[in-house]
């Protein structure tokens, strides 16, 4: 478990940096690294959360092609998926309004974000563990590969999550 | 988005839970019946994690014996699950009886069939139910039944640490669960099913206990207290202790005396103690109590099943039931002995025989590593007689399968008749119940 998580917060610094890159201005002040650690400390979110989150980043980009994972939107993103993924796979989770504070948004905008990404997910936020492991791989596999070599500077920052996973 | 108004009209309220509420409605198109599930969203809790279970599996589960969720629609304030109407649940149909509760043994054998059907599907989905009971068993007009009530299922096989051991209602809660288990699996559901077999046929609850220790007591009373020998491992549980009083374990029949010897069997090992030697779905479908049940495709057709006598039963029936379910049973505890003195031999043959499986591969690895220093033909022959060992072993197993195959099949009127007989001179010698516990 341990491992994983580590295997996740090392991986989030290219989160972080290509999105930024890209798109800087307008972006909440907390860099994706500190709002993710902020969450795993406060919310006491259970690693396999962090996993899940990349897997319903996937499904969302797929179900809509016009959602775009920016610095812009990721961070409500973030916040409304580890709320969805704790209530749906772990059987202890937090009541919304403290995601909320977590979070940095109101009880009532995470209330409205959190229908709106299940509707936009269409549902679809159990996996298996097989898919877990899939991506569990992938993001070990990526991380070293990440650190040998930057990724292309002008590469569409729009579809980040695809990034994880070259066809 | 649609609201539910737009798409559906409500009708009467058919009921009130804890956090929803469910009214008959009609499809404003379709003009389709169906029920509506309405969910008040809490300002502190968003949507309730019940609901965001219910919605996610049961979108996926589509199986005949399961309850269809059809849509979904959410507003600000509510969200509506709209499901395939059902017209009661098995609780109050067995409290509409004027038997006690109790159900017809045919039905009851058919409700059981789709109950293990309905669960046998989630199971290979990977989800446990969690929270089975007859409130939560939906029935039709054509018999059909249907699980619903997903709220407190969840995927199992992903490495999650908040397992909660709060789960299932009490009386329907497995032993290992009350005696503080989270690491338990599909095996919850199938106690539960068991409690559910015994109170169809019993009319009443098996064990309706009303605190924690109070259900462990009752069910301690009825199958004994457990020790390290039927329940491996078992004071390694959080809520284990000692000092517990000690009950010999009675007889299921007591208990249950509408239900015949197959039944009683199969329901002893629904119940069973140890979580792993619990039978699973699957096998339980196979069990011979449900080998008159034909299976008219539930949710195509669903007339009334009424169970044609398999080709073996048929020469006994105007002789009675009991005849027909000594019979059977007689048959049955044959071949479970002869089953048992195969799996003995087979397993004799295998500590015999077979390398375990590590050392197989250990010795495959060897191979690979050693096939540079050029002695690989020695190596490679050691291996293909390893391998043609594993095959001989499966051909055994094979023919020792075919053979049971074959016994169950064969089972003729005459055999029959001899193994009736000689259920009743054991039956008079007091010992029916042998072989229960497998």
């Amino acid at each position: 478990m341990l491992q994983r998580l580590t295997a996740l917060n090392d991986r989030i610094p290219l989160h972080n940096s290509t999105l930024t890159r890209f798109h800087s201005r307008g972006a909440p002040q907390i860099s994706l690294v500190d709002y993710l650690q902020r969450i795993v400390r406060y919310a006491a979110l259970e690693p396999i959360c962090l996993l899940v989150l990349l897997i319903y980043i996937d499904r969302i980009c797929n179900r809509s092609r016009t959602f775009i994972v920016s610095s812009l939107t990721v961070h409500r993103l973030v916040i409304t998926a580890f709320c969805c993924a704790s209530k749906a796979l772990c059987d202890s989770y937090l009541t919304n309004a403290t995601y909320a504070k977590i979070g940095g948004v109101s009880t009532h905008e995470l209330n409205i974000l959190e229908l709106d990404f299940l509707s936009l997910i269409d549902w679809d936020v159990c996996c298996n563990a097989d898919l877990l492991q899939i991506y569990y791989v992938n993001l070990v596999k990526q991380h070293p590969a990440y650190t040998r070599k930057p990724p292309p500077p002008l590469r569409s920052p729009t579809r980040w999550a695809g990034q994880h996973h070259p066809p | 988005m649609a609201s539910a108004a737009d798409k559906y009209i409500r009708l009467e309220k058919l009921g009130e839970g804890t956090y929803a509420t469910v009214y008959k409605g009609k499809a404003v198109n379709t003009g389709e019946i169906l029920a509506l599930k309405e969910i008040n969203l809490d300002v502190e809790e968003g949507a309730p994690s019940t609901a965001i279970r219910e919605i996610s599996l049961m979108k996926e589960l589509r199986h005949p014996n399961i309850v269809r969720l059809h849509d979904v629609i959410h507003t600000e304030k509510t969200l509506t699950l709209v499901f395939e109407f059902m017209d009661q649940d098995l609780k109050k149909y067995m409290d509409t009886l004027n038997t006690q509760g109790m159900i017809e043994p045919q039905r009851a054998k058919w409700f059981m069939f789709q109950l293990l059907r309905g669960i046998a599907f989630c199971h290979d989905n990977r989800v446990l139910h969690r929270d089975l009971k007859p409130q939560n068993l939906l029935i039709n007009q054509k018999l059909e039944l249907k699980l619903g009530d997903f709220g407190l299922a969840r995927a199992f096989g992903i490495p999650v640490n908040t397992f909660s051991n709060e789960v299932v209602t009490l009386w329907y809660r497995a032993p290992d669960v009350l005696l503080g288990s989270r690491n338990y699996s599909t095996s919850i559901d199938i106690w539960s099913a068991g409690c559910i077999f015994a109170e169809m046929y019993s009319g009443k609850p098996l064990f309706p206990g009303k605190t924690n220790e109070d259900q462990l007591q009752k069910i301690f009373k009825l199958l004994g207290t457990p020790n390290e020998q039927i329940w491996p491992r078992m004071s390694e549980l959080p809520e284990f202790r000692a000092d517990w009083p000690r009950h010999l374990r009675q007889h299921l029949q007591t208990r249950v005396p509408a239900l015949d010897y197959t039944g009683i069997d199969l329901l002893g090992r629904m119940l069973m103690y140890d979580p792993t030697q619990r039978i699973s779905a699957k096998d339980a479908l196979q069990h011979v109590f449900f080998n008159d049940i034909t299976m008219p495709h539930p949710g195509l057709h669903g007339p009334y099943p009424h169970s044609i006598p398999s080709p073996a039963m048929t020469p006994q029936r105007h002789n009675g039931v009991a005849a027909v379910n000594a019979a059977n049973t007689a048959a049955y505890m044959n071949q479970l002995q002869q089953q048992q003195q195969q799996q003995q031999q087979i397993a004799v043959q295998q500590q015999l025989q077979q390398p375990t499986p590590h050392v197989l591969l250990q010795q495959q690895q060897l191979l690979q590593q050693q096939q540079a220093f050029q002695n690989q033909q020695v190596l490679q022959a050691q291996a293909q007689v390893l391998q043609q060992q594993q095959q001989a072993l499966q051909q055994q197993i094979h023919a020792q399968q075919q053979q049971q195959a074959f016994m169950m099949n064969g089972r003729g009127a005459g055999s029959l008749q001899d193994a009736a007989m000689s259920m009743d001179a054991a039956q008079q010698g007091g010992m029916g119940g042998q072989g229960y516990m497998g």
